[in-house]
């Protein structure tokens, strides 16, 4: 996969992540959605590190927040990303452009993974 | 909001029109082959009906939307045959402009051919480089602004389906439906890199019908809701039956002199934005041929254009009005929209059970929200070209099809692709900043302003009265007028900000007239400035040194 990764063109791996931080950003809102209309920090008075279905659902929709925050800012991060490497490209250079793009690939799936873990922590409480 | 499944179906609505944008528009990125494919669609547009109507309607129509239903809340329902009158002005004077830009043309090679848009008009006819790098940006200022006056506008409708105590840092706006029209943002932003031009065309359609659903929707609302209306609009309007003068020319007992200065200015306003709006020239431009925007039936100046400017009028005008007779001490703010869909959603609830309830709202909701993407999208486009090939590259050829052409190793592309990312960025800061202030609608006259900056020097071209020894009485014309409409509408917007702030409505009258006159205003200047700076007697003309 390293290799792979060297290989491929900075703006590829740009474009990749920007589409996988996109479904990060889309999971996680949905997943808010299905719980309530606001953002839940603490649900009148229960605590948090009780263990129950109310509190579950209540972190899923916390959690699939947060991600959805980290998620949209590394978001942004890929486009200037791809904005850098399409004007390398333009110059015939690349280099350290394709280290950043590399690892905001391997970032997009850990929040793609956490995007999907919280909807399906959600579902779980759904039923 | 109570119905617990109406959050979700709207958010997952919401992703379903995203993701069929992204389908439609992405399978144009294998033909965005060049610089010329990517920003003006390249020479293989079709020639339907379909397009003709897209040149008129689509790209300006969701700003239009919350103008209108301002008019309606501001004025009532009587204003109706001089906001139409406004529409029926902007198709004249469009089609004036066509025509003349096609006869002006001729002498560089034929506008079918160099395909010029607003800013390389300029610059061709004056033969002045630097005038249309200042044409470019002040388009490009204005389109940054409309852009983040319609995410302002979009957060505060998203409030309707995620609201959110949290608020960011000294603003109005909630965090997170913010997050989520930025998130919208973000995504269109994946077919205009991939698909330029090519792909905001594509999604035209689909997003002409959903908004025109959401048009028709409203339209049922305001008609049931029309008995309610029309006998409580007496309470706070002027009725026919206090003599038809006073209901029509001073509607909103302001007085006759505020109210024929709100029309006068608005037919200045809305008469002459057409030739300045480089959005319109580049979908004129795209489409190589007058037959499309000049069809009679479904063209800029089209029977259909025609009647659906008048639905389109009476639809938000009448919103407005219900808006205000619901809440007369009310004043205006960007919340209205969500009002009309939390009001759409409560009437079909009641009257047609929840399955109309939830269908009513879910197709108004959409079609706002598409509304503000059709004009995400188009002006993204119209932006980045604006950035890229005037300001940025405005001494490599005339025109766009000139640095296309000469562009032979795709390098420029990417590069323009890059231009394009850093838009939504620059809007994302504007949107912030405009959030700062209590009411979106002062700032979409301000946005529009610099259009009007470009007027003079674009007039005196339209008219073939432009050469080449007048270039500086040009550039400064555009220098003053974008100076001016910056300063004029400092001093304006904080006035009327402490006027809101104050909840003074006679100060929030007086102030607006100013919004209304300003763009009048900077047009004026820069005519003033284009007329003493105009080459007196016989001048040897020279080429340009810009």
């Amino acid at each position: 996969m390293i290799e792979s990764l060297r290989r491929s063109e900075s703006r590829f791996l740009a474009l990749f992540a920007i589409c996988t931080f996109g479904l990060g950003v889309a999971v996680g809102f949905m997943v808010r959605l299905f719980n309530g209309t606001a953002i839940v920090e603490s649900n009148n008075g229960l605590r948090i590190h009780e263990w129950g279905r109310e509190s579950l659902a209540m972190s899923a929709a916390t959690a699939s927040t947060r991600v959805a925050v980290i998620s949209l800012l590394l978001w942004l991060l890929s486009f200037i990303v791809l904005a850098v490497s399409l004007l390398n490209e333009a110059a015939s250079a690349q280099g350290v452009v394709r280290v950043v793009a590399s690892t905001l690939y391997v970032l997009s799936f850990i929040a793609m993974i956490a995007a999907i873990s919280a909807a399906i922590v959600f579902m779980m409480c759904q039923t | 909001m109570s119905d617990s499944a109406l959050q979700p179906l709207l958010g997952a609505g919401m992703l379903v029109m995203l993701v069929l944008f992204l389908y439609l528009a992405l399978r144009e990125a294998k033909n965005s082959t060049s610089l010329f494919r990517y920003h003006l669609f390249g020479d293989d547009l079709k020639e339907n009906r379909f397009t003709g109507s897209l040149i008129s309607t689509n790209a300006s129509l969701s700003g239009a939307f919350v103008l209108i239903l301002y008019y309606g809340f501001l004025y009532g329902p009587l204003a109706f045959p001089f906001v139409w009158s406004f529409w029926i002005i902007t198709q004249l004077t469009s089609a004036w402009t066509i025509n003349r830009t096609h006869a002006i043309m001729e002498s560089h090679g034929g506008w079918t051919n160099n395909r010029a848009t607003l800013h390389e008009f300029i610059g061709l006819v004056f033969d002045s480089p630097q005038s249309r790098r200042y044409a470019g940006l002040l388009s490009l200022i204005s389109y940054l602004g409309l852009i983040a006056a319609e995410i302002v506008l979009a957060t505060h409708l998203l409030e309707f389906v995620l609201p959110d105590n949290v608020r960011l840092p000294f603003s109005s706006l909630a965090r997170g439906p913010f997050m989520v029209i930025a998130a919208v943002m973000l995504s269109i932003l994946i077919y205009n890199v991939l698909s330029g031009f090519r792909g905001t065309v594509q999604t035209d359609y689909a997003q002409w019908l959903i908004i025109s659903v959401m048009i028709v929707v409203v339209g049922i609302f305001v008609v049931a809701q029309w008995p309610f209306l029309w006998s409580k609009y007496t309470t706070i309007f002027n009725a026919p039956s206090n003599g038809l003068v006073a209901a029509f020319f001073n509607p909103d007992h302001q007085g006759y002199f505020p109210y024929a200065s709100f029309v006068l200015s608005n037919i200045v306003f809305w008469g002459l934005w057409w030739p300045g709006a480089m959005d319109q020239w580049q979908r004129c431009a795209a489409a190589r041929t007058r037959r499309l925007s000049l069809n009679n039936i479904w063209g800029t100046v089209g029977f259909i254009s025609l009647i659906s400017f008048g639905a389109l009028t009476f639809v938000f005008l009448a919103a407005g009005v219900w808006l205000r007779v619901k809440a007369p001490d009310a004043l205006p703010s960007p919340a209205l929209l969500r009002e009309v869909v939390s009001g759409v959603q409560q009437w079909a609830s009641s009257d047609l059970g929840r399955f109309g309830g939830l269908t009513l709202c879910a197709l108004t909701f959409w079609g706002l929200v598409c509304a503000a993407m059709s004009t995400i999208d188009s002006y993204v486009m119209t932006a980045s070209q604006a950035l890229f090939v005037d300001v940025a590259h405005p001494q490599q050829g005339t025109t766009l099809r000139e640095l296309s052409d000469a562009d032979v190793e795709k390098k420029l592309l990417a590069q323009a692709r890059a231009f394009t990312i850093f838009i939504p960025l620059l809007v994302l800061v504007f949107a912030y900043v405009f959030s700062l202030v209590s009411d979106v609608y002062a700032l979409i006259y301000f946005a529009f302003a610099f259009m009007f900056a470009l007027l003079p020097p674009l007039f005196v071209g339209l008219m073939g009265w432009a050469r080449p020894a007048a270039r500086d009485a040009c550039k400064r014309s555009l220098l003053a007028g974008g100076i001016s409409t910056v300063l004029g509408y400092l001093v304006l917007l904080v006035g009327l900000e402490r006027a809101l702030r104050a909840n003074d409505a006679g100060a929030i009258f007086k102030w607006y007239q100013g919004v209304y006159w300003w763009p009048t205003a900077v047009t004026l200047i820069g005519s003033i400035v284009l007329w003493f700076s105009w080459p007196r007697g016989k001048v040897t003309e020279v080429a340009s040194n810009d």
